[in-house]
Order: structure tokens, then sequence, then C-alpha cells
């Protein structure tokens, strides 16, 4: 299992459906053991997906694992059409759950806790920092925009398997994403704003 | 482990309405459906099978509904209609690979389960018979066997001991404890001593609605106080007859003992009993004819 | 920034961002999972291809032996080239062919309802619909192959070109079609082959008795028989569509109205 674990941090984003198919087809044929393998192409992915929902990162392992805890014991039933999106909707209804018992949402300085080991290089630093930018995007969603942006832009589902893992119909899931972008534009300019006063008195400072 | 579970499930066929608003949850274990003839207990478990459509209601296996798990959930499924069609011409062994073909079985695991299904059944010897050949309870343990080939999770048996002797009901009886508490079990009948040693939880249906619902001790107690034996002389017996519900009779030398429903003592000298599930389900059919006898 | 490089934007950012996992986190939720799927039971299913190949093996060989016999006979009368009765009639055997042929089909698909298994085959995997298409499909492909023989047979020797000869082979095939259906839809059918049968020997008279004319098969009528194709197609499309859907509940619908 370790050199698994090892070897999927790239993989994660490509869209390989043809693999999943084939492996979804040996399992159900009787191999149950690929499911490690497949657990192991999708765990960072769904892992980081529920970091960036429910903004608890020590939450998000216990959600990650009951997902696929979840997967493995309906793999007998599930009948193969999209497996990407049949996980996003298993961690997806775990993060609704999640966020109904209200917990609070961590105030921004725990935002530290998102990325905590960028390196010590420039571009890590650089990387870093867009991370916390987008938590503080996301923080300002409603946790239904927000679970859109993320399966939209995170996730690159299309807008038809949101609707579907939703249960909603298109409209709404479209009216959303309109809503949720529109809000992160706005902080986004409000960020920009900030950050301009800033330099404007560093500048003063320094001058 | 799975959870099977009905809401409000309504199924009308032209003017007659044959199950009416349904709910319940199915969990590992033995669940016996009473009803009498046309309570609608084939019609509910043609719906939870996903054969017929509801009209109102929805069945949920795992809170998903069916009909969007498609193929998926009658994987889980085994069913034995009440009546159970089959080849004539194939014998029993090609018969139980044709419904392994059907249920999408891979042949290495189709064959092991057969040979497992025909030692059960007792019909490893009759295997290369063909089925017209059979005898109503040989048939009826075909039926079961075709069911279990994909060791289903869920279990569904429509009427299984219906015209069978006795013997091979006591034999069925043993197969059905065989069979463990890790899946959902559901059968239906109108004889209640099937039921009375091996299920867990009871179901009771009349006229399309669910009266009764609970664990054997739970519906025993809603007969509490109503069962009453009493010794008497034939023409009382005959008096009684027509004016109470009568659960059994049995002539005794000089008179009939009786056993009877009825929320009074009916005769002089009748002692309260401990009620068995009969009882209960004779004081149900009767509660519900007296209401709406009473409109 | 307009909309979409927003959206861009944002997209880069997330595919960039590598939120770090850890590691010892995901050793012991993996550790876990192992455990539950040792645990796992599962019923292995059968792939696409090889649940194709097995229904392929429990096909009626009657009506395969009837379709094949069909073919054989007609085959043979137009191999023996000079009965006069051929002269005179020579897209009779034809025609009765593929009359049968269409009987044959419905029959084939009908054999789950006839037998009463349809109950039983609806609520394993197979979704009963597309075993009823994988039978038509199977069966049409052989009655494809089997038809071809006669008409080529008679095209070579009534010199007609082969579309001409698809016209006149297929109308009756498929007019007798519609005619089953029919007896399927309204109910007769189900329960007993009998009726099937008796539609389709009263369409093999009725062909039979259309190939006697000779008028009927000149160039001219062609025209006609596009046209009727056409119709009948439409039909047979239709009819086959009502009975795929409606063959997995109205039967027991009825069925269960009775019984309950």
């Amino acid at each position: 299992m370790d050199d698994r674990i090892r070897g999927q941090t790239k993989t994660a984003y490509q869209n390989t459906p043809r693999r999943d198919r084939e492996l979804i087809r040996r399992i159900q044929a009787g191999n149950k053991e690929l499911l490690g393998e497949l657990i192991g192409y999708y765990y960072d992915e769904i892992l980081r997906f529920c970091i960036w929902q429910i903004r608890d990162t020590g939450d998000a392992y216990d959600l990650t694992q009951e997902t696929f805890y979840r997967f493995i014991r309906s793999v007998d039933t599930y009948e193969y059409r999209n497996l990407r999106a049949y996980l996003y909707a298993i961690a997806r209804n775990l993060c609704v759950d999640y966020q109904r018992e209200e917990k609070p949402v961590p105030v921004s300085g725990e935002q530290e806790e998102l990325d905590p080991a960028h390196g010590g290089t420039e571009s890590g630093y650089a990387q870093a920092e867009e991370s916390l930018f987008l938590a503080g995007l996301l923080d300002a969603l409603p946790a239904e925009q927000r679970e859109i942006i993320l399966l939209k832009y995170y996730g690159c589902l299309k807008l038809a398997e949101i609707a579907r893992i939703l249960d909603v119909n298109l409209s709404t899931v479209k009216s959303r994403l309109r809503l949720g972008l529109k809000r992160m534009r706005a902080v986004c300019g409000e960020e920009e704003d900030r950050r301009g006063q800033k330099a404007g008195q560093k500048k003063g400072e320094t001058a | 482990m799975h959870e099977l579970t009905t809401v409000e499930l309504t199924k009308k066929f032209q003017k007659k309405t044959a199950v009416q608003g349904v709910s319940f949850t199915l969990t590992n274990g033995v669940c016996g459906l009473l009803g009498e003839n046309g309570a609608g207990k084939t019609t509910l478990m043609r719906m939870l099978c996903g054969l017929l459509a509801p009209d109102g209601g929805q069945v949920l296996c795992d809170g998903e509904q069916i009909a969007r798990l498609g193929g998926g959930y009658r994987r889980l499924l085994g069913y034995l209609p009440q009546s159970f069609g089959y080849y004539p011409n194939y014998s029993a062994l090609r018969f139980l690979r044709y419904m392994a073909a059907l249920k999408a079985l891979p042949k290495t695991y189709a064959d092991a389960r057969i040979e497992e299904l025909l030692a059960l059944t007792g019909l490893s010897d009759d295997r290369d018979r063909k089925l017209k050949t059979f005898s109503g309870g040989m048939l009826r343990r075909v039926g079961i066997a075709q069911a279990l080939l994909n060791d289903p999770q869920i279990l569904i048996l429509d009427e299984p001991t219906a015209g069978l002797d006795p013997k091979e009901r006591v034999r069925f009886r043993n197969l059905l404890s065989s069979l463990g508490r890790n899946r959902i079990i559901l059968l239906s009948t109108h004889i209640v001593s099937d039921l009375e040693s091996i299920a867990d939880h009871i179901l009771m249906m009349q006229k399309g609605c669910l009266t009764a619902s609970g664990s054997i001790p739970e519906i025993l107690s809603v007969g509490k106080g109503y069962v009453w034996e009493c010794r008497v002389s034939e023409r009382e017996a005959a008096e009684l007859e027509q004016t109470h519900v009568i659960a059994n009779l049995r002539s005794q030398g000089d008179g009939v003992c009786m056993r009877i429903i009825s929320r009074e003592p009916p005769a002089t000298g009748a002692v309260p009993a401990e009620p068995a599930l009969e009882d209960a389900w004779l004081y149900v059919l009767n509660n519900e004819q007296n209401e709406e006898g009473g409109d | 920034m307009k909309k979409t490089e927003f959206e861009k934007e944002i997209s880069r950012m997330f595919q960039d961002s590598r939120v770090a996992v850890d590691e010892e986190k995901k050793r012991q939720t993996f550790c876990l999972l192992a455990g539950v799927i040792a645990e796992q039971k599962l019923v292995p299913r059968m792939s696409f291809p090889e649940r194709i190949r097995t229904q392929l093996y429990f096909v009626e060989w009657r009506i395969l032996l009837a379709q094949l016999l069909c073919m054989l006979l007609s085959a043979a009368v137009y191999v023996r080239a000079d009965l006069p009765w051929i002269q005179a009639a020579p897209y009779l055997p034809a025609g009765i062919a593929s009359v049968l042929s269409g009987m044959l089909l419905v029959l084939a698909c009908n054999r789950e309802e006839a037998s009463g298994i349809a109950e039983l085959a609806a609520s394993c995997y197979f979704n009963h619909r597309q075993l009823a298409a994988l039978h038509m499909v199977l069966c049409g492909g052989v009655q494809l192959a089997c038809l071809a023989v006669p008409a080529v047979l008679l095209g070579k020797r009534m010199q007609v070109g082969a579309a001409a000869m698809g016209l006149y082979l297929t109308v009756p095939y498929l007019l007798t079609g519609c005619v089953e259906f029919a007896v399927l839809l309204t109910g007769f059918g189900r329960k007993s082959n009998f009726t099937l049968l008796a539609a389709g020997c009263v369409m093999a008279v009725i062909t039979g008795s259309a190939a006697t004319q000779p008028e009927l098969y000149e160039p001219a009528a062609l025209g006609t028989w596009i046209a009727v194709f056409a119709a009948v197609l439409a039909v047979y499309a239709a009819e086959l569509a009502a009975v795929l859907e409606r063959a997995k509940f109205v039967r027991m619908q009825a069925a269960a109205w009775e019984q309950n």
C-alpha cells in the first residue's frame, strides 16, 4: 500500500474514465483488492475537496475516510457511470451532514493550517499565498455556492453532473454558480483595494 | 447490512386500491407479512422488487430510490414469486444456469453456487430431470434455489409455503433458519404457523393497509386479555360459533374445548389464556371487520 | 477582470494549489480501509460481452431450427427451377418464408411471457427490456442471414434488383410482425403461443394468395411498395416500443389485480 501512497500525487487531477471503467469492471468481476488501487488514485483529490469545503483539516480526514468506506460498501450495487462524480457525491453529502451540525467556520487566522509545508522556495511561497487567498475567497461564500465552485473548478465536473450530484436542476446550479462567482469577484476587488492601500502605505513609509 | 424502507407506498388498479399508504423499514432478520388473500401482499412485494411502479410513495434501499439504483438494486435481490414460472423442458440444472445467466453471475461462481444450493434444497439427485416431472414441493425448492443464487442481501418470498405438504413446510422452515440473520428476509403468507418460530418481525396487512407492525412479543401484547379457553357442551359450542371468533376447537369426551377471541369472557368458566400469534392475528382481523361494520 | 478570465484564474489557482497531505493519517486510513475491503462480500458479475455470450447459449433452439428449415425449404424450392407452379407464383415461397420469420421473431421474444417466467426474469439483474431487445437483435440477425439466401436465389432468377427484392421480402416480414405485436399488445398472445401461431398462419395464407398476383411485382408497382414499406416500418417501430415498454408492467398489473 505504501508505494501506492507515494506515487499518486500527480494523477489526481487527470480524468481517466477508461481506467476507472476497467478497474470497476475488474473489481465487480471479483478482484476486490483493486479497490485499494482505486482509492489510491482518488484519495488526495477527495481529501482536498473536503478540506476546501468544510475548512477544518482534521475532520476532513475523517470525512474522506468515511467517503471511501461508503464507496467500498456500495461497490457491489454501483453501476458504472462516472466514478469521480460518484465519489464527489458521497463526499459532498458527508460535508453537508457535517456542516449541518453547525460547527463554527474557522476564522482567517486558522487558515495557516491549510498549507503547512509549502517549502522555502519562492514558488512554494507563492503557492501558499495563493492557497490562502483562495481560502479567503471561499470563506466569503455560503456553503451551497462554495460546493458548486469547488465541484466545478477543483473537481472539473460538468454542470450537468453537478446538478445530478446535488439533485437540483441545472438552472439552480447555474444561478448559484453565478452568484458565487460574483461574490468572489467582489471579495477579490476588496482584497485588491486593501492590498493597494497597504502597498501605498508601505511606499509611503519607505519613501 | 442494508435497510429497505417504504414511504407511503400506494398502488391502484383501475377502481381498486391494492396498496394504500404502507410505510415500514426492514433490516436484517426474518420479517413475516401476514394477510389474507387479496390483502395486497403480492402487489406490495412486486413494488419492493421494482416490478411495479408505485402510484404514490417510494421504496428506498439505504436511502436511495430503487428506481434510481436500477440493476444495482436487483443484484441484491432474490425473489420467489407466488406463481413461479419455469421452462418445463429444462432440467433443474439447466434452469438454474439460465437464472444465473439472467443474474449476470460468472460461470465458475454460478456453478459452485448451484452445487451448494442443490445440496441445500435436497435436489442434488434430481438435477438432470426435467422440471415438468417435478412435484409442487420440488418446484418450490427449485424456486428457492434460484432466489438464492446471487447470495442476496434482500430475499423476498411470496407465499413460499402455499400448497406444500407439512413435511415440505418443515423443510422450508429449517432452510430459512439456516440462512442466518445476516440478510433481510421478507416472506408473505396467510398461514400463521409458518412464522411463529422464525420471524423476528411481523407485518399485518388488510385490504391494502398495514394494520400492525412489530416484533412477535409486541404483536402478542395486542391480544392480551382477549384470549379465553373454556369447556362447553356441544350445543353451547354451536351457539358460540355463531357469535364469537373461534381460534380453535376440539372435541373432548363429553364436551368441546374452545379457544375464543373476545373482549369479555364468552361463557361461564372461561379462563384467560396466553395468546399465540394466531390469536393476535385473528384479533386484529376481527377488529378491523368490526370497525367497518360499525361505520 | 472579465468573467471568463476570472474563472480561468480561479481554475488555475485550484489546479496549482497543493494542499499538503498528512501521510501518516493517510496511511492509517488505508490500513483501516484495507480491513473493510477484506471483509466486504462481493458477488462477482459478468462483463457485458460475457453476458451476451451466455444469453446466446440459451436462445430457443427450436425457433432457430424452424428458421433454418424455412430457409432451406425456400432455397431448395428455388434451386429446383422447373416446377410449374413456381413459374406461376415465384414469390410465393419467399413470401411465406418471410412471414414465418416475422412470426418466429415474436415467438422468440415472447418466450418469457408465455412460460410465465417473465415476472421472475424481471427481478433479476437484466432489465427485461434489455433482454427482449437482445433476443430480437440476435434473432433478427440470424433471420437476416436466412432470408438473404432465398432472396439471392430468387433475385437471380427473376432478374430483379437487390433493392426491389429487399422490399418484396421485408414488407411481409414487417407486416406479420405488426400483426403479431398487435396480438401481444391486446393480451391474447401472452400466455399461449397458440394465438401467435394462428395469426402467423393467417398472414401466410394472405401473403401466399397475394404472391400469386404477378401484377404486384411489376416495376410500376414499386412506388406503392415503397409507400407501404414506410408505413409498415413506422407501425412496427411504434408497436415494438410499446411491447418493450409495456411488457414489463401490463401483464403483471392485470395478473396482480386478478389474483390480488
